[in-house]
């Protein structure tokens, strides 16, 4: 038996033994030593403390319960600023975001489901008064987009997008090269138009495809 | 006797004048005496390693390979990646941690460990405790809150075993024989004393009588964090610096870096929690005061380093033959990596990148993993021997747990953080889709990482069956040993 | 000298340093704070959720949705959170005050929810892409919810609650997948997740 575990410990150990059985080899407990701190050491100490400082004071605005900037008050921030965004990249970043859930990234829709926007005739119809009051309240009920009947629900997004956004995105969905659209550009104007003229829709629920068709393409002029 | 030790030992305690032999028999003494709650809670600390690993490793499949197990309801990623944390965390980091605080502070205070079956019926009540939360957490009853999901039902069987082990620590060194007291015991005292004063906060604050509305969030990450920076980041430390000037036979560096690292940490890692929240809802000095707190971080992690490297300062080559030390030394300097890792990680500038990516789940995995879990399995395979009065049976099996251990968590960790920067880097910029399937996409890019983190994890299982196998191997042999010595005592020594 | 209680005092003053600004400091900033009324309207934001959308809450909560999806907006100029659309403003404390537990998240492995319900209100949708999210977002790593749907066959005639699948997905012919409460209640839920009052601390 103290044979096999000589050997074992030999095996295991190799020479430095700890992980032998408590023997007569293993060390007393461990102690420190007494060095003094190097200068080095204590600049270092000194330096971050002094960061720190710096850093608390500068960054904690008014330590007011309401103040969620830490740049505020300190001239130049750059929170709280949106940058200005080319409309064509605002409405493809949109479109990702907002629209590909449902139509898919590739604008092919899912069969059956969710209509197609890649030449869609709803799209790219010439004049956007039908595109504008779908995305602003929604559609519901069957529809027939490129030849195939659909029937499903849009959700509305008069009160997820500003008119900036919704005119934005449309451009992107009639213009974008990729899926040979050329139609003509939306401007924010004309969304503004007709959301002030359709702010009652929202109690009606969303527009069916019906309704829209017997509507104009083009919006009259006020 | 003692090898080559350069500076002055202090030697104003009456157990260093004592006869060395004597020292040693009181330490073999006070070895056996925790032999029954230290194999208690070694046994279930490996139980738990394993289950935590199989939860892992089934998380990690599960996030590039959606479909896997996907039917059945407790097996949902959202359920099994809790039980994972609070598997390794509670159930094995936290069981390896109580049995070496034990056993440290039965040394360091050179007393037996007295009436331990108010540890063993805390060790019993404890694994009851986190397998009945575990159980709970993948039926559906977790509470929502990040690190504290164990469900109310189960949390006082926790509180009790924690109690009972607290009383027992505090009795142990009221009665201590050796009145100086080394760095460690500082470390393992204040981690004692800050959990169940963190746990019971956090209970009271957010399950109990949960306070209104985000405040709620201060108070997770104020615990959350805290579990890692005033438990087990403690208790790992006090394990390294008792293992590696013990196995050295060489004091430790400096006195005075000890001093400051131990202040230093006690007075900064606890402000850390809001870093967690970094851009979130909460006024702006509270993140501050974390981004500070953080950054100051650099003073105990350069001073603990320090400290350790000037320790082990020319006995490197010892590396080549100690496990023990492999296991402690990989662990330090993992403590190193991980805490500058974090320092950057809390900047606002890096925050902006990094926040919400996998790239905090390779910090999480540097910390708990390739610091406190390598510490704990250093310090597994030095006190079983002792113990248990046997060797280890293979020497290629812990070889083997090491490099798997070791090359598996590089292999997690490095990929990982970078892939989480690089999908930081993506998620910032609008112009790259959060998903779209054929494109360079937010969730995309991060797949290949996710599917290497996968290929770790069994590295990691292989490593982990090593030690489990040893474990049981040992265990086996000494209940032989302690049936035979049964029949026919005749054995001097047990 | 014996200087054990001093470690001990010393330890207890720095964690309860950190109790008082960490927690006791909010509370007493934050812990108070009041619902604003909503312009034009006789409602209060935020709105106490009604209760199927606070079942759905449980159900979240069950199935650990938060380790993927936050529930915070970053402030512009930080991150990308407002041009990714997932909200118009930052979100601030007043935003969480009805919430139990805050479920703010740390991970987005998929994107942030906090106003998932002003931007998809479709039931449908919901509940086609928990029950796979492959339905309406290929190349999702979101783990399906079908267990969230019960297999039925088809009575007299289909179930209102039906879902409609495109083929590839529905079941076999006379059988439908109808939404257990769960799946129900957590679409509510998803639904009122909106933060798009403007709050004046917020700007």
């Amino acid at each position: 038996m103290n044979q096999t575990r000589d050997h074992n410990m030999a095996a295991t150990t190799g020479g430095v033994e700890d992980l032998a059985p408590a023997d007569p080899r293993e060390h007393i407990e461990p102690t420190e030593a007494e060095r003094p701190l190097s200068l080095w050491f204590v600049t270092f100490l000194c330096v971050c403390f002094g960061w720190g400082g710096y850093y608390m004071q500068r960054y904690s605005a008014d330590y007011g319960a309401l103040s969620y900037d830490e740049n505020a008050g300190l001239g130049g921030a750059k929170t709280n600023v949106v940058k200005q965004v080319d409309p064509y990249v605002l409405g493809r970043r949109l479109f990702e975001s907002v629209c590909a859930r449902c139509h898919q990234p590739d604008g092919q829709g899912v069969a059956g489901q969710y209509p197609p926007l890649v030449g869609s005739e709803w799209v790219l119809a010439p004049g956007p008064a039908r595109l504008i009051r779908i995305v602003l309240d929604g559609l519901q009920g069957p529809i027939t987009v490129k030849g195939v009947a659909y029937n499903n629900n849009m959700t509305p997004h008069r009160d997820a997008l500003t008119d900036a956004q919704i005119a934005a995105v449309l451009t992107y969905l009639r213009t974008q090269k990729d899926w040979g659209h050329n139609a003509a550009p939306v401007t924010p104007e004309e969304v503004a138009a007709i959301r002030s003229k359709t702010k009652d829709r929202a109690a009606l629920g969303a527009w069916t495809a019906a309704e829209l068709l017997a509507l104009p393409e083009h919006e009259p002029a006020p | 006797m003692s090898t080559g030790s350069p500076s002055i030992l202090r030697s104003f305690s009456p157990a260093y004048t004592e006869d060395v032999a004597q020292q040693r028999a009181l330490l073999a003494e006070i070895d056996t005496s925790c032999r029954g709650t230290l194999l208690l809670f070694f046994g279930a600390a490996v139980v738990w390693l394993l289950i935590g690993t199989v939860f892992g490793l089934t998380a990690s499949l599960k996030l590039h390979w959606p479909n896997f197990l996907a039917d059945t309801a407790w097996l949902t990623f959202g359920r099994v990646r809790p039980a994972h944390l609070n598997a390794v965390a509670f159930g094995f980091a936290s069981n390896a941690a109580l049995a070496v605080s034990l056993w440290l502070l039965c040394r360091l205070c050179r007393v037996p460990l007295m009436h331990a079956w108010v540890a063993n019926i805390a060790g019993v009540a404890w694994n009851l405790g986190v397998a009945i939360g575990i159980a709970g957490i993948l039926a559906g009853d977790s509470t929502g809150i990040e690190w504290l999901e164990i469900p109310g039902y189960a949390s006082p069987l926790l509180f009790v075993s924690y109690a009972l082990i607290a009383i027992w620590g505090v009795i142990t060194f009221r009665f201590r024989r050796e009145r100086r007291l080394y760095v460690s015991q500082w470390y393992l005292l204040a981690a004692l004393f800050c959990f169940p004063w963190l746990y019971s906060v956090a209970q009271i604050l957010l399950i109990l009588e949960p306070v209104r509305g985000v405040v709620q969030a201060a108070v997770n990450w104020w615990f959350g964090h805290n579990v890692l920076g005033l438990w087990f980041t403690p208790i790992g430390i006090a394990a390294i610096y008792y293992f590696i000037p013990k196995v050295l036979g060489v004091p430790v560096y400096k006195y005075s870096l000890s001093l400051i690292g131990f202040w230093s940490l006690a007075l900064f890692y606890n402000w850390n929690g809001m870093h967690h929240l970094v851009g979130g809802p909460l006024p702006a000095w509270l993140i501050t005061v974390s981004i500070v707190a953080s950054v100051m971080m650099t003073i105990p992690v350069v001073t603990v380093g320090l400290n350790h490297h000037f320790t082990m300062w020319g006995h490197f080559h010892k590396l080549k033959h100690s496990p023990v030390l492999r296991f402690m030394v990989f662990g330090g300097m993992s403590y190193t990596v991980t805490s500058l890792h974090g320092v950057l990680l809390s900047l606002r500038s890096v925050s902006e990148v990094t926040h919400f990516t996998h790239s905090t789940v390779a910090h999480a995995h540097t910390g708990m993993y390739a610091f406190f879990t390598m510490v704990m399995f250093g310090a597994i395979y030095y006190i079983v021997p002792r113990i248990t009065q046997l060797a280890w049976p293979s020497a290629r099996l812990i070889r083997i747990h090491f490099w798997a251990s070791a090359l598996g968590i590089l292999l997690y960790i490095v990929p990982l953080a970078i892939g989480g920067t690089l999908q930081g880097m993506a998620m910032i910029n609008p112009d790259v889709p959060f998903l779209a399937p054929d494109k360079y996409s937010v969730v995309t890019m991060t797949l290949p990482y996710l599917k290497v983190r996968s290929v770790s994890g069994f590295i990691i299982l292989v490593g982990h069956l090593a030690f489990a196998t040893s474990f049981v191997w040992i265990v086996a042999r000494w209940l032989k040993a302690a049936r035979h010595r049964q029949a026919s005592p005749t054995t001097s020594h047990v | 000298m014996n200087y054990a209680p001093l470690v001990f005092l010393g330890v207890f003053l720095t964690l309860a340093s950190s109790w008082v600004g960490l927690v006791l400091a909010p509370q007493l900033q934050l812990g108070r704070q009041q619902e604003v009324k909503v312009e034009e309207t006789s409602e209060v934001y935020p709105p106490v959720r009604p209760g199927l959308a606070q079942r759905g809450m449980e159900v979240y909560k069950a199935n650990g949705c938060i380790y993927c999806h936050s529930q915070q907006v970053r402030p512009p100029g930080f991150g990308a959170d407002i041009e990714r659309n997932w909200g118009q403003r930052r979100t601030v404390a007043r935003d969480y005050l009805h919430d139990k537990p805050v479920m703010l998240g740390t991970m987005r492995t998929g994107p942030d929810l906090t106003n998932i319900g002003v931007r998809q209100t479709s039931i449908q949708w919901h509940l086609q892409h928990l029950y796979d999210p492959q339905i309406t977002s290929k190349g999702s790593i979101m783990p399906p919810f079908r267990f969230l749907f019960e297999k039925r066959k088809i009575g007299a005639k289909p179930s209102p609650d039906a879902l409609a699948l495109p083929r590839e997905f529905a079941p076999e012919p006379g059988y439908e997948i109808v939404p257990k409460p769960e799946a129900k209640a957590l679409v509510q839920y998803l639904l009122s997740l909106k933060a798009n009052v403007p709050l004046p601390e917020a700007e």
